[in-house]
């Protein structure tokens, strides 16, 4: 992973709030305090990117344990969500085309879901709870990797439209535009999932 | 940070007999509806649901465990700490 490229494109270190810097150097129970803080939402992201619990899992690991290396680096220029979540991308990213390599993969079809008819406006009501999560990982796996990075970065109320566009390298009206589509592709796979 | 739509509404569906208690409570943890304004709130329920597995917090407490202790750069050590505020 370019470490480097990972601390050198977020926004001004005034807009970062101040609870969300990192010390220069982290004590054990500091870097405890930081997992502890952010650990489910980079798990989250992960599991849904991969969807996989065990491939989360390992990721998870992997992203803490490059953060704990690499804190030295950090140049207090971003929040520390945000590149957290920016290691998670970068991993998920090179897992899944290490697993592409692998496997023959059917693509998506993201422009006949946006184009599906389907009232997008009215809210999305699920009666199974216990199977939620499985429907959101069918919905999610049949959308195309931006939009499902999209969505599940717009999800995470603590990021800014700003810093989802930093994230996915692209401008804000570029992700405001995807993800008005990606909510609809999302809508219309969910109801063909459930 | 531009506001984001945030807006659930929760539905419960009420049980139409009269059955044991135990047997009303699982009816209403398996068919209760969940309305979601957006597909963001729908993600930041299931979000909720997910826990991260406790094998993960030892995993990475292992390996720093392993890791090297790591030294400031001998720059750093002639700055102050920063502080949290």
């Amino acid at each position: 992973m370019d470490v480097e490229n990972l601390m050198t494109k977020d926004e001004p270190a005034s807009a970062r709030p101040l609870a969300e810097a990192v010390p220069v150097r982290l004590e054990p129970a500091e870097f405890a305090d930081l997992y502890s803080a952010h650990c489910s939402f980079v798990y989250y992201l992960a599991l849904r990117l991969l969807g996989d619990a065990a491939q989360a899992e390992d990721a998870a690991h992997e992203v803490f344990l490059k953060a704990y290396r690499h804190l030295d680096q950090f140049r207090f220029k971003a929040k520390v969500r945000t590149w957290l979540y920016r290691i998670t991308i970068n991993h998920c990213r090179s897992w899944l085309r290490k697993w592409e390599h692998q496997h023959v993969l059917t693509a998506p079809e993201p422009i006949a879901l946006e184009t599906a008819a389907s009232p997008a406006d009215s809210p999305l009501r699920v009666l199974e709870i216990k199977e939620l999560g499985q429907c959101i990982q069918k919905t999610l796996d049949a959308l195309s990797p931006e939009y499902r990075l999209l969505l599940l970065l717009a999800a995470d109320e603590q990021l800014s439209y700003a810093e989802i566009a930093e994230l996915t390298g692209q401008s804000v009206d570029a992700v405001r535009g995807k993800l008005h589509r990606a909510r609809r592709a999302f809508i219309a796979q969910f109801r063909r999932t459930t | 940070m531009e506001p984001k739509p945030s807006r659930m509404h929760l539905q419960g569906q009420s049980a139409e007999s009269s059955r044991q208690e135990t047997e009303l409570q699982h009816q209403q943890s398996h068919s209760s509806a969940i309305e979601f304004g957006t597909v963001e709130e729908m993600l930041r329920y299931d979000a909720a649901q997910v826990s991260p597995p406790a094998t993960l917090a030892a995993r990475l407490r292992d390996a720093l465990a392993n890791e090297p202790r790591r030294r400031p750069a001998w720059w750093r050590r002639w700055l102050p700490r920063r502080r949290k505020e």
